[in-house]
């Protein structure tokens, strides 16, 4: 079993997380993943804090794409049970409201995995690429077109991410691109990944909502095994029952998703997604199968030389079995020019002028 | 697509986020496709397809719309293309060559330039070869094959009206796409 912190070496986040007791958990909003340990970075504009401020489980930092006094509160590696009532603190000391707040703002939460084995790991991502359509519509505000949170579903980063994690998860995690919707960056110095996707906000039941739905996901890849959810995956299809498997991942939490108009629609976009990673696994699939000829080859010919004379100009256009592109071949010049035939190119050329 | 309005306050977040980049700037009933070319604080100027040069001042209420990038199939001069978007960090939004990918299927990259750009947005159907179909945004018969994006699953007959699939795990959405499509091919595996 290779965890996080075996294979990359690094010290335990229990020596960095918040060790004061008398934090204590918000009355009201109470978090599904309790004993989950997370780190909240809120970026918030226009307030007055610098580098040195002090704020219980805090520290700041500036940040190049703020503007307008702009600094980030993040918050120490804590149990996400008491992070409500962290940011409740610090909201009210510094008087934040939605105001504070602007386009620029987000809200990024790093999720500890650290004990999550590399397999684990490779489940949580995968499933974060099913989810991520319905995710990104849960958070809104058109935070997918946002510049520092693509989401993976517009490029086609993780198409190879499955094969290559567990192949070689350092060169995986070092090539990763910090900007992407669920940055998987950070796991190689502490141990986390981190969800990009949440907008600046002070609305604690959203924060509190999004934490939730994320405490679901990394529950359901720690209790579940990698094979046993892509067998799930793999089964799946547009007519499958969608919504019994959010709510087996995200539980009661799944309302947030399925409440959604499209998400049967950005689920199956998913599922697909998804496939394409998992069959990219090399020697773990059995399904691919060879391709035979058609039945029929007359058919299969006759269809050939239509094309082929509908399409001269393009020659990749031909209708064949397996689309392969031409090859250049190799031409040995010397052997050209002092093998050449002389009297029988003449003779050609005269037989062509003559019919000229 | 996504609207911005050009402002002298926020003339600085418009350059960095739209300079090179092309979009649509609504004039009237019409939308004129162009390339922002230079921002200031005070207007910005842009080319359309013909390279007529226009400018706009800022605080006029001036719109512009980016194109987002979505991950798709779409056919170009006949070609099959894949566009999807570069993850590197930029900070441009909206599809230019900094930011976007197109190659065909076939792995040659395609200039990210006005044509290309029409032919993304409009999914011009009409410059296909006769077998050739875009069935949705990831699937598509294209020179006698199916694609799923820029990956290969299948043989298409056009006359027996079937289509071979190397691997079962998308007939179902193959099956879906081609019926929403209006075709009538049987799937097998």
């Amino acid at each position: 079993m290779t965890t996080i912190r075996s294979y990359f070496g690094m010290e335990d986040v229990s020596y960095m997380m918040l060790k004061d007791k008398s934090y204590s958990e918000h009355p009201v909003y109470k978090l599904a993943n309790p004993d989950l340990v997370v780190g909240v970075e809120c970026e918030i504009e226009g307030w007055n804090v610098d580098e040195e401020m002090r704020h219980v489980g805090f520290h700041f930092e500036t940040d190049g794409s703020l503007r307008n006094n702009g600094m980030e509160a993040i918050t120490k590696p804590t149990k996400s049970k008491y992070v409500p009532a962290l940011l409740e603190g610090l909201y009210k000391h510094f008087n934040i409201t939605e105001n504070n707040y602007s386009q620029r703002c987000s809200t990024h939460v790093h999720v500890n995995c650290q004990d999550l084995e590399l397999e684990q790991v490779k489940l949580l991502a995968l499933l974060y690429q099913v989810l991520e359509r319905p995710i990104f519509g849960f958070i809104g505000h058109d935070r997918q077109d946002n510049i520092f949170c693509v989401p993976w579903s517009q490029c086609n980063l993780s198409v190879d991410f499955a094969h290559k994690f567990i192949y070689d998860p350092n060169y995986t995690v070092r090539s990763w691109q910090k900007y992407t919707a669920l940055n998987l960056l950070p796991l190689r110095d502490r141990g986390t990944v981190e969800f990009r996707h949440l907008e600046g906000t002070c609305n604690l039941e959203r924060i509190t909502a999004w934490l939730n739905i994320i405490g679901m996901m990394h529950r359901y890849a720690r209790e579940h095994d990698y094979d046993e959810f892509k067998a799930t995956i793999l089964d799946m299809n547009s007519i499958s029952n969608y919504g019994a498997f959010i709510e087996s991942v995200l539980g009661e939490h799944s309302v947030h998703l399925t409440s959604l108009p499209s998400y049967q629609q950005d689920i199956a976009l998913g599922v697909v997604d998804c496939k394409l990673c998992m069959i990219s696994e090399k020697g773990k699939t059995e399904t691919k199968k060879k391709v035979e000829l058609p039945v029929d080859p007359t058919e299969q010919l006759l269809a050939a030389i239509e094309r082929m004379a509908e399409d001269v100009r393009q020659p990749h256009n031909t209708y064949n079995v397996v689309l392969e592109r031409p090859v250049a071949q190799p031409v040995n010049m010397r052997d050209l020019w002092f093998n050449l035939d002389v009297e029988a190119v003449a003779e050609d050329r005269r037989e062509a002028d003559q019919q000229f | 697509m996504a609207l911005e309005e050009f402002t002298s306050a926020g003339a600085r977040d418009f350059r960095q986020r739209y300079l090179d980049v092309f979009g649509y700037f609504p004039t009237g009933d019409k939308e004129v496709l162009v390339k922002v070319t230079e921002v200031s604080d005070t207007k910005t100027s842009f080319v359309d397809v013909r390279g007529l040069a226009y400018t706009a001042y800022a605080d006029k209420g001036v719109m512009f719309k980016f194109i987002p990038i979505v991950k798709k199939l779409f056919f170009y001069k006949k070609n099959l293309c894949f566009a999807h978007r570069k993850p590197a960090r930029q900070y441009q939004r909206g599809i230019t060559y900094n930011n976007t990918t197109i190659q065909s299927v076939f792995g040659d990259n395609i200039p990210v330039e006005f044509d290309t750009i029409q032919a993304y947005s409009n999914n011009q159907e009409q410059d296909t070869e006769k077998y050739d179909v875009l069935l949705n945004d990831m699937l598509a018969f294209y020179a006698g094959s199916v694609y799923l994006y820029n990956l290969n699953i299948g043989v298409v007959m056009p006359q027996s009206k079937r289509v071979l699939l190397t691997n079962p795990l998308f007939k179902q959405e193959l099956m879906d796409s081609i019926r929403d499509r209006g075709l009538t091919y049987e799937v097998e595996v």
